[in-house]
């Protein structure tokens, strides 16, 4: 395997590891897909667009944009959508079509404000490929990659060493249980979709520089969703190595037979996965004892 | 007056009815024991008086005040419910299970305490890393209790501490109980493990079909010819 491949790999798996967190997280604590993740991911990257990057602010401003915009819609999503069936214990099928019906919305608002158009974030960079030995790596990609693994290791940190992360993984595993040791466990859920939008909102911006900005772009969330499947659904850390796994194989892959097959062998994969080990790589081994 | 009250407590699941105009009381320092069969009402009673269930009917006053609605602000006033089958969190460890029953205090506090429950478990403090899956089902109960003892509870809520516990075990929890007791914590157990709970309580009833049938002391009710019959086996 090339270094170059390595490089391309990496960069592309930190964004899809990103986008699995934040499903992930979601997962982890209501026990349903997000499937408005996407579409949030794409209404926080416009929202960094229009505020920010337009105006010739740069990428800082236009990130913060994006991820501010991403944790104040998840939270008010949230509430409309999903907080009163939280409260009622009501079954994952509402939380199905309660995030489809908020994703579709989103995607909606999008499309109204800007077509179906095509936007392009300026050029935030002057050079846009950095030459390291024999390997050439876009600024973007490195940019994309160190954030993404920053970001990722305050999350763990927050989530394995606070108190408020204690709280949230609590709660993931029995909500009764955790409001009876004091967690406020709506609070708690607040705090997970706060995290999960601002996570949404950076992989937003960075899907937007890698590609373009288009109202579909949230589409892109499936790459997420594969990287959970196989990483095993509701573990963050399987939901890191499968996206940089899924990295690698696309980056192969698309040398191999070209970028028109890559998703069908993707696709696959998830399937076989599914087939032969649906608890994914990291699927519990923790048995409950009587 | 009594530090918890109870008074005409009504609680309906749909149209089936778990408590019926239900009073109970517990006084500071008492071990107060529920006896009663499957689906008596035992566990609907505690879920009720730590807010996880509404009641349709009558109030739970404790320190001479009505209670917040939401469980988490129960447990900040002093009423700690370590439910039914110990509910360990699994997937977390043992020390981070302790730190979550803790979850109210921070800092210093929350340290001391946590070396205090150690000192008294120190099983727990050996497997502090591992995940609390891996324990026994003794060791798991020990490790609820101690957890609801980390929210530093003036009247705990034990709900069958004994169920599918060797006998050996079963011994050592209530050892454990008494002990709770003696630290200046009030009790309040559910059992149906009708024996054990009686011979350590100061005040018992016994709850059948949602509804309290008989009360007094522990002794009292041991040596009654209705509860031998029907709950110790003649």
């Amino acid at each position: 395997m090339s270094l170059q491949i390595i490089v391309n790999g990496l960069a592309t798996g930190s964004v899809y590891a990103l986008i699995a967190t934040g499903f992930s997280l979601i997962f982890n604590v209501l026990k349903f897909s997000n499937f408005s993740h996407g579409a949030l991911m794409t209404l926080s990257a416009f929202s960094g667009y229009f505020v920010a990057a337009q105006s010739g602010l740069g990428l800082v401003p236009t990130i913060l944009v994006a991820v501010v915009t991403g944790a104040l819609v998840a939270l008010a999503g949230e509430f409309v959508a999903f907080r009163r069936i939280t409260l009622n214990n009501s079954s994952p099928v509402y939380f199905f079509v309660s995030s489809i019906t908020l994703g579709t919305m989103f995607e909606g608002i999008i499309t109204v404000k800007v077509g179906a158009n095509f936007y392009n974030y300026p050029q935030f960079f002057q050079n846009s490929t950095i030459k390291f030995g024999g390997v050439v790596i876009s600024t973007s990609d490195l940019l994309m990659f160190f954030c993404s693994v920053i970001t990722l290791l305050i999350l763990a940190y927050i989530l394995q060493k606070t108190r408020q992360g204690r709280g949230l993984r609590s709660v993931s595993f029995d909500r009764d249980t955790a409001s009876l040791m004091g967690i406020n466990v709506t609070r708690t859920i607040q705090f997970t979709f706060i995290v999960s939008g601002a996570l949404a909102g950076l992989a937003g911006v960075f899907l937007g520089i890698n590609y373009t900005l288009y109202p579909t772009l949230g589409s892109l969330v499936v790459k997420g969703f594969i990287a959970s499947v196989i990483g095993g659904l509701g573990s963050l850390t399987g939901a890191i190595i499968g996206a940089v796994l899924l990295g690698f194989m696309e980056t192969i892959l698309i040398s191999l037979v070209g970028s028109g097959y890559t998703p069908v062998f993707t696709f696959l994969l998830m399937l076989v996965f599914l087939l032969v080990r649906p608890s994914g790589i990291a699927g519990s081994n923790i048995q409950e004892k009587a | 007056m009594a530090m918890l009250e109870v008074t005409d407590l009504s609680v309906d699941y749909g149209h089936v009815k778990a408590l019926k105009h239900v009073s109970v009381e517990a006084n500071e320092g008492e071990i107060v024991s529920i006896i009663g069969s499957n689906g008596a009402g035992k566990t609907t009673l505690l879920r009720t008086i730590s807010g996880l269930k509404k009641p349709q009917g009558g109030k739970v006053r404790f320190l001479g005040e009505a209670l917040p609605s939401q469980p988490h602000k129960i447990v900040a006033r002093g009423i700690v419910h370590v439910p039914e089958g110990r509910k360990t969190f699994s997937g977390l460890t043992i020390r981070d299970n302790l730190l979550v029953g803790g979850y109210l205090f921070k800092g210093k506090d929350l340290e001391n305490d946590l070396q205090e429950q150690y000192c008294q478990f120190p099983i727990l403090r050996e497997r502090q890393d591992q995940f609390a899956g891996t324990l026994s089902g003794g060791e798991q109960q020990m490790l609820a209790i101690s957890r609801g003892l980390m929210a530093r509870p003036k009247i705990i809520l034990l709900d069958e501490p004994s169920l599918g516990l060797a006998p050996l075990i079963v011994n050592q929890v209530y050892d454990l109980i008494k002990k709770i007791r003696d630290s200046g914590i009030t009790v309040l157990l559910v059992e149906q493990n009708a024996r054990k709970a009686l011979s350590i309580c100061d005040k018992a009833y016994v709850l059948e079909n949602g509804m309290i049938n008989i009360s007094g002391t522990g002794d009292e009710l041991l040596h009654s010819d209705t509860v031998r019959k029907a709950y110790l086996g003649g």
